[in-house]
């Protein structure tokens, strides 16, 4: 199945910009523009486009609470939400909720009524006359680490708003892939852009970005990664062991291969990829080359640092060398914010006195590996064209190397 | 139903088109207002009303080539054409061509004496070019012909007053600026302009009450930067260096730029 099958190579060009939206995150999407061969047999009764074998968060919340009190706070957990208050980052007061252009007769005013926030963008047209085009915010995609993009629903089609939220200046933004100074609303939303900001939302066909509302699980969720938990809740509210020659009803990460564990990460950390099978046909536990094809990471065009820690992570040495995989140093059930902490996971196979600034730094440079060896870097993949200049984010390189520009802490 | 069906099908095809593209420019689709503009004037290369509307639209985009060539040939195909007239002269004046812009905009207002826009311009464009009496002059006559409260007037009414800040007429500068903020609470640079005659005047709790309100209203023109300079300025007078160091770092962070 070819999703773009009878579009003019423009149009697949106008879906490739587009797609450059959810880049905000920790997982951005490339166009689907590779031939899908037919989709792999889905793993359990997940099948494709619906929700058949999942039980939802609450189910789970019941035995896994501490787990999952943890995990309400994580960027996973709030990758996508419903508009609010507390959701959206960007401010709405007189004053911060403007965002200029670099078109002298174009700015966008956020506004937050009783009826919703909206965006809306105002051009003046010389010499007097105002017209304007107003959109609500109907989804908040991103945790705001980095920052926070919006969607809006015209019908059943899923857009981007043309502007989005940048935590590091604490401002709105034009969104990545619209151009400055036009009042385009016009970029639509391709279930692989969800696939990794939501943890499952139904397609309807024949449009790309029409999806079916009232299927969408917002977040990543604990079955995004766990796998369809009804049978499992089943089996343990009923108290049935398993017997023997039975396999548990639900996938624990932590036991599965490490090409396995690896491919459940990369299904939203190695890029968009090419799509050889629906979004959302893959379950956790799957073989992701069944499902999507993940570019390498050539020396010549090596994997940019923004969402592709899968390939960067995988050229890396302490990788190749050991049987590491994400988890080593990710606990994907609890926030983590401090760079410096992850240290303590590099000095389980090194020491610190091999480290060659131990000598001049000792004992402070502990909490400095993540700093040096997985530097931040600018990434090429993230571009705001904002008020007339580019503003490329600075984001986490997940090859774990010796880096001579990066400075001492 | 179907008599507006039968209407509309008998319209010609560049005002049926030219009507579709003033639709998509108001919903604020320019792509595809811009397609049914192309498409008016395929069918009539010489439609005075698509040539404008091509122009505004070339305007919007950053196109000003465009929008020359529209408009000189608008006012070529139909001389009589107030609009054709007007909105070249105020290309002119956008362009910074003033001396190109007075002729036409003299037509526009023969041809149109009730509207206040082509004296407005015109007086704009006098007071770019040194003639401070000819400007007035106009500036008058554009604020008689624009009684009604509505931003159009405040836009008159603010330049206005700033040609009187400018002459040195603080008080009547800021009676300008009050009309006009009369006539739109929203205008940004109503009161932006209020506060630099207010801070000439040492009026400066005043001003910072004007400036900071101005800081939250949208309206393009006055840029945060100017105010921030405004407010940085009259702070230190009100001896807050807090606040007032606080909107300088603003002014100088903001991009440098030509654009006012």
């Amino acid at each position: 199945m070819n999703c773009n099958r009878g579009k003019p190579r423009s149009g697949q060009e106008k879906l490739n910009r587009s797609i450059a939206i959810l880049i905000l995150l920790v997982a951005p999407v490339w166009p689907l523009l590779g031939q899908m061969p037919d989709a792999p047999a889905p793993a359990k009764d997940n099948s494709v486009g619906s929700r058949n074998g999942y039980a939802g968060d609450e189910a789970c919340s019941a035995c896994h609470q501490e787990k999952f009190e943890a995990y309400l706070g994580s960027a996973h957990h709030i990758a996508s939400r419903l508009p609010s208050q507390t959701s959206i980052d960007g401010k709405f007061t007189p004053g911060s909720n403007i965002l200029r252009t670099s078109n002298p007769y174009l700015y966008f005013v956020m506004s937050a009524t009783k009826e919703g926030y909206f965006q809306s963008a105002v051009a003046k047209l010389p010499p007097v006359e105002t017209i304007s085009h107003k959109e609500r915010f109907d989804l908040v995609i991103g945790s705001g680490r980095k920052g926070q993009t919006y969607l809006y629903w015209k019908g059943d089609e899923l857009f981007e708003l043309p502007v989005s939220y940048w935590t590091e200046t604490d401002q709105w933004m034009n969104s990545p892939g619209y151009p400055d100074g036009l009042p385009n609303f016009d970029k639509p939303i391709i279930p692989r852009c969800l696939e990794c900001h939501t943890t499952f939302v139904g397609s309807l066909q024949p449009s790309l970005n029409r999806f079916d509302k009232t299927s969408m699980v917002l977040g990543i969720t604990c079955e995004k990664c766990h796998g369809p938990g009804r049978n499992h809740v089943a089996r343990n509210q009923s108290k049935i062991p398993l017997r023997a020659g039975e396999t548990e009803d639900i996938v624990n990460p932590a036991s599965l291969s490490r090409d396995r564990q690896m491919d459940l990460c990369a299904l939203c950390h190695a890029g968009p990829g090419t799509p050889r099978a629906p979004a959302f046909s893959f379950s956790a536990g799957g073989v992701l080359g069944q499902y999507l094809s993940i570019a390498d990471d050539a020396p010549d065009n090596p994997a940019d640092v923004h969402a592709h820690q899968f390939q960067q992570l995988r050229s890396s040495r302490c990788f190749r060398a050991s049987n590491m995989t994400c988890t080593t140093c990710h606990d994907v059930h609890k926030p983590q914010r401090d760079a410096a902490s992850f240290s303590e996971h590099c000095l389980t196979c090194h020491r610190v006195e091999s480290c060659g600034e131990y000598s001049t730094m000792g004992s402070q440079i502990l909490r400095s590996c993540v700093n040096c060896h997985m530097p931040l870097k600018q990434s090429n993949q993230i571009v705001f064209d904002a008020a007339g200049s580019q503003i490329k984010p600075r984001v986490r390189s997940h090859r774990i190397a010796i880096y001579k520009e990066t400075q001492r802490p | 139903m179907i008599w507006l069906l039968a209407f509309q099908l008998s319209l010609p095809p560049q005002q049926q088109h030219y009507d579709n593209a003033k639709d998509a420019l108001a919903k604020m689709q320019f792509g595809p207002a811009d397609a049914e503009v192309n498409l008016a004037l395929r069918a009539d290369p010489n439609y005075v009303p698509a040539l404008i509307l091509k122009a505004r639209l070339a305007l919007f985009a950053h196109q000003p080539d465009i929008a020359k060539s529209c408009l000189i040939k608008a006012v070529i195909v139909d001389p009589s054409s107030e609009s054709a007239q007007f909105f070249l002269g105020m290309f002119f004046y956008l362009q910074n061509d003033f001396s190109l812009g007075i002729s036409p905009l003299e037509k526009a207002r023969a041809l149109s004496a009730k509207d206040p826009l082509p004296p407005f311009y015109l007086a704009m464009s006098k007071e770019a070019m040194g003639d401070g009496a000819g400007a007035l002059q106009f500036y008058q006559e554009a604020e008689a012909l624009s009684p009604e409260k509505t931003p159009q007037t405040a836009s008159i009414l603010v330049a206005h007053g700033r040609l009187l800040y400018s002459l040195g007429k603080f008080d009547e500068s800021i009676a300008k600026d009050q009309l006009a903020i009369e006539a739109d609470s929203q205008s940004r640079d109503a009161f932006y302009e209020r506060a630099k005659g207010l801070e000439h005047q040492g009026k400066y709790q005043a001003a910072v009450a004007d400036g900071e309100r101005a800081l939250t209203l949208p309206e393009l023109g006055t840029s945060d930067s100017q105010i921030h300079f405004l407010l940085g300025n009259v702070y230190l007078r009100l001896n807050q260096p807090d606040l007032a160091a606080a909107h300088l770092a603003k002014f100088h962070a903001a991009p440098q730029t030509t654009q006012r």
